[in-house]
């Protein structure tokens, strides 16, 4: 079934909806919560909870055109937030290691948390996204969207893993100076 | 601003970088990328061996002996090999759920991946789902899934595989049923 025929389920407050979803992208959600909660239990939690969340946001949200980038926004989110609640011992070495690398982006806190916007930050790391190359983007997203392992990312792209460290290396040292370039100046 | 919320604001990227990303998209032009290469390796291999091979053989003393390429010969290039059974020669059904036809549709999407070997350790996939089957001669095959359409097959080495999402996902599904 198209993503305009799902949403137009969720608009009719058809329960098929939710049951259409899951056979369309179940896999994929299921996929985002666990590269970073790394146990599958809570990650099919968290995947029944985007069901929920989304039945929740649709209406307002219309999303005929981008349903998955909608739903894996809000699995993302869920599996984000379950990760912050817990405490030290309990996160994932994949949340550990993501919130390591976004470290190396941050400008100096004092004058970032003065902008402290979300839709601004936003903002400048898509227009940040636009300068990257084709491979650059993919790989970035693949990576702090998708919640890849840099090993998938090399198989599915078919580089080196190195060559794909090495890349998200220079992407964060770009993003970070872009980002103060952008108005998170140090 | 810290870790976290950079993130999050990732998260809310632009909805068209996202879809760029969706490896759906990309893989079945890396795909054929492959397959292209592996045809193009398989014809340079053949050309190598069918200059080099007579040159090899035994001559016998009134001359160079000729050798037929019509027959099994050429078997030692030959890549069809295959990893899974099909239903009949498994020892029982794998896991209720996937029936004789779909067990037949995913063997045979898998065989047609064969030389497409991702070169990845069990110990690098994300494991979702991993379960094994019996062949009818005795021997274990485990069978990995590891999200996306990559497919492990552990014999008695290991292969990583990406397959169409499509037989995967309904694969899965089944499997989760």
């Amino acid at each position: 079934m198209d993503d305009n025929a799902i949403v137009e389920l969720y608009l009719s407050r058809n329960e098929e909806a939710i049951e259409q979803t899951a056979q369309k992208y179940g896999l994929k959600l299921r996929k985002i919560a666990y590269g970073i909660l790394d146990d599958l239990e809570t990650a099919k939690e968290c995947e029944n909870d985007t069901y929920n969340e989304t039945w929740n946001l649709i209406p307002p949200h219309e999303p005929r055109t981008y349903l998955f980038p909608f739903v894996g926004r809000i699995a993302r989110n869920i599996a984000l937030n379950i990760c912050k609640k817990n405490n030290a011992q309990k996160r994932s070495a994949v949340y550990c290691e993501l919130t390591r690398e976004m470290e190396e982006c941050i400008p100096a806190p004092d004058v970032a948390a003065e902008k402290e916007d979300a839709e601004i930050l936003t903002g400048l790391i898509n227009s940040f996204l636009e300068t990257c190359s084709k491979e650059q983007r993919l790989v970035f997203v693949r990576r702090y969207w998708y919640f890849d392992p840099v090993n998938s990312i090399a198989a599915a792209f078919g580089f080196s893993p190195a060559k794909v460290k090495t890349m998200l290396f220079r992407l964060r040292a770009d993003l970070k100076q872009y980002l103060e370039k952008g108005g998170y100046t140090v | 601003m810290n870790d976290h919320d950079l993130l999050e604001a990732i998260g809310n990227i632009d909805e068209k970088y996202i879809k760029e990303a969706d490896l759906s998209a990309i893989t079945p032009l890396r795909r054929h990328i492959k397959q292209i290469t592996v045809a193009a390796a398989a014809i340079v291999l053949t050309v190598a061996a069918a200059l080099t091979l007579p040159r090899l053989l035994p001559q016998k003393e009134e001359g160079i002996q000729t050798m037929s390429w019509d027959s099994g010969d050429v078997s030692i290039l030959s890549f069809t090999e295959s990893l899974l059974p099909s239903f009949s020669e498994l020892a029982k059904a794998p896991l209720p759920g996937i029936e004789p036809a779909l067990w037949d549709e995913f063997a045979a999407e898998v065989n047609s991946h064969v030389n497409e070997d991702l070169h990845m350790e069990k110990s690098e996939l994300t494991i979702l789902k991993e379960f094994s089957v019996m062949t009818a001669d005795g021997k274990e095959i485990r069978i990995i899934f590891a999200g996306e359409g990559l497919v492990g097959i552990e014999t008695e080495g290991f292969r990583c595989l990406k397959i169409s999402e499509e037989v995967y996902d309904k694969t899965v599904n089944a499997l989760y049923r």
